[in-house]
């Protein structure tokens, strides 16, 4: 079997007040693995995101990278932090730095390159989140769109072997969303393993290839997106709905529009095939839209 | 302070090198303190002026109303020292008799307080140079090459970030608090504002915890490390500062230099 490159084992967390944030989270994670946690308000996810790159201890359980667990003294958090990025729900709590290229050029400097490498990193990573032309502005005239793309180059300019995203399309456009949801399979091809919290089950079931699902700082429930969206229990305990690529392939297939016998569409583009090949002689019923 | 902070950054003489920028002010502002005559101060007045409006392109009415600014207090620092106060008669120009005191304008009161306004308004239209042309990400790397300790260069990185966030969440917690007729009279109004600052310190305490989590998961070390962004130095440039400057030497000798 193959080594995750981060796992947690029976992860527990009590905040200081005494609210217990995390019960025992077991999760695991592979190269080029995508996986999405959902979870209502206040499920944990943050919490738990902060635990995979040592920025929180936990009180029970431990933290695996690459096999090995993590002991929290300054070499190996380094070397965790190195490997593992989180980019935060909110660009403003990232950005220390009135300027975009210091802001970027943060990580990479902090990794012992030299100037010229960090700047080329730097650059590689303004590239890749297409704000290369905004190197001059302050942060304080970007619009939050920007600020995220700014955020995430910050952490894709480490080039770390994890990308933790938390709630990476909240609050943006959808045409941002799916600029930023282009960006993160762009980095899972390239290897990397990226998680990603989310409300959004229709982008979950669509992108992910394995979903936790959190409640009350536990994993209730875990497994392919196919399986964890058609356990309506699990859902329902969640505070969660069924992805609209579920919703209307059960309601096709339970009025006998549709045969059974087939697997479950995976996204818009399988359920709308399936569709055109079950009507008989008809061309296409809907125009595709751009994303699945 | 923003009106400048926005200019510093879309002027078309933000893209310079900040050095050569920086060069200027410091030539130009120890030229007009330095060679102390109404002659250099004007022409250091017109040629930061000039520069400014000319080749920064910052609006002439966006920089006369921020000269206005020091003018005011200029004006009335100076006219301390245009009037004099004594007991005795002497050369006035303009006097009053309050009692046994004169006091009025003295020919030398006048011209000492018209040197000292010109002198003050050379100096400062030096700094609005500097700070209308090179915005604060820039000078950050200027007093780097000055070799100012990084604790300094750090607090100033961040207090300069946090002044604008500090200023976005104030302006949208008052907008909330105005759409629910949080001021509508000064009653509601005290309360309010006093229910913004202690929002205000509370969020600013959780945002600097959520900024120190940042930091550390991209390894922060205790020390803000970053790269510059590189600039060119110009010869033309340098070549012009140069020119300019000895231009403003030259009108001192003209004028009559040390006399």
């Amino acid at each position: 079997m193959v080594t995750p490159v981060i796992e947690t084992r029976e992860l527990t967390y009590i905040y200081p007040d005494g609210t217990q944030a995390l019960r025992g989270i077991n999760i695991k994670l592979t190269a080029g693995q995508k996986i999405a946690v959902l979870g209502s308000n206040g499920a944990g996810k943050s919490t738990l995101f902060l635990h995979l790159n040592g920025i929180l201890r936990p009180h029970s359980g431990k933290v695996l990278f690459r096999g090995s667990e993590v002991r929290y003294h300054q070499r190996d958090l380094l070397d965790l932090r190195k490997n593992v990025g989180i980019v935060f729900q909110d660009p403003e709590s990232q950005l220390f730095s009135a300027s975009v290229l210091q802001d970027v050029s943060f990580g990479p400097a902090n990794l012992g390159l030299t100037k010229n490498e960090a700047l080329a990193a730097t650059q590689e990573a303004m590239r890749q989140t297409g704000i290369t032309g905004l190197e001059g502005r302050p942060t304080h005239f970007l619009s939050y769109g920007q600020k995220k793309r700014v955020s995430i180059a910050g952490v894709l300019a480490m080039e770390p072997a994890v990308i933790i995203f938390d709630e990476p399309t909240a609050c943006l456009d959808p045409g941002m969303a799916l600029k930023i949801m282009a960006l993160l399979d762009e980095q899972s091809q390239q290897g990397k393993a990226i998680i990603m919290s989310t409300h959004d089950v229709d982008i979950a079931y669509d992108w992910a290839d394995y979903v936790y699902l959190l409640k009350d700082g536990g994993v209730i429930g875990e497994g392919e997106p196919q399986h964890v969206f058609l356990r309506r229990d699990w859902l329902d305990r969640c505070d969660l709905t069924c992805p609209t690529v579920i919703e209307t392939y059960l309601e096709l297939t339970g009025s006998g529009l549709l045969p059974i016998n087939k697997p479950i569409p995976r996204n818009k583009q399988e359920l709308f095939q399936s569709i055109r090949s079950a009507s008989p002689g008809s061309g296409p019923l809907l125009k595709t839209a751009r994303h699945g | 302070m923003l009106l400048i902070d926005y200019y510093a950054y879309s002027n078309k003489l933000s893209s310079v090198h900040p050095g050569e920028k920086f060069i200027f002010f410091v030539i130009t502002v120890t030229i007009c303190l330095g060679l102390n005559s109404p002659v250099t101060s004007l022409a250091v007045v017109l040629l930061t002026g000039a520069t400014v409006i000319l080749l920064a392109r910052v609006p002439w009415r966006v920089y006369l109303k921020l000269m206005l600014i020091p003018v005011s207090f200029l004006v009335v620092g100076v006219l301390t020292v245009a009037i004099t106060f004594t007991k005795g008669g002497g050369e006035f120009i303009w006097a009053v008799q309050l009692g046994s005191i004169t006091a009025g304008v003295t020919p030398g009161g006048l011209e000492l307080a018209a040197k000292m306004f010109l002198r003050s308004l050379g100096a400062v239209s030096c700094l609005y140079f500097l700070a209308l042309t090179t915005p604060v990400t820039q000078m950050v790397g200027i007093l780097r090459w000055l070799r100012i300790p990084s604790l300094v260069i750090e607090l100033i990185v961040l207090i300069y970030r946090f002044i604008f966030i500090l200023l976005e969440t104030a302006g949208r917690i008052f907008t909330a608090q105005s759409s629910r007729l949080g001021y509508r009279n000064i009653r509601t109004g005290y309360h309010s504002f006093s229910q913004l600052v202690l929002s205000l310190f509370v969020k600013s305490y959780r945002q600097s915890q959520a900024v120190y989590d940042s930091l550390l998961s991209r390894c922060y070390d205790g020390r803000l490390n970053f790269v510059e962004a590189q600039y060119r130095w110009s010869w033309v440039n340098i070549a012009l500062i140069i020119a300019a400057d000895s231009a403003v030497t030259a009108c001192w000798l003209i004028a009559g230099g040390y006399r």
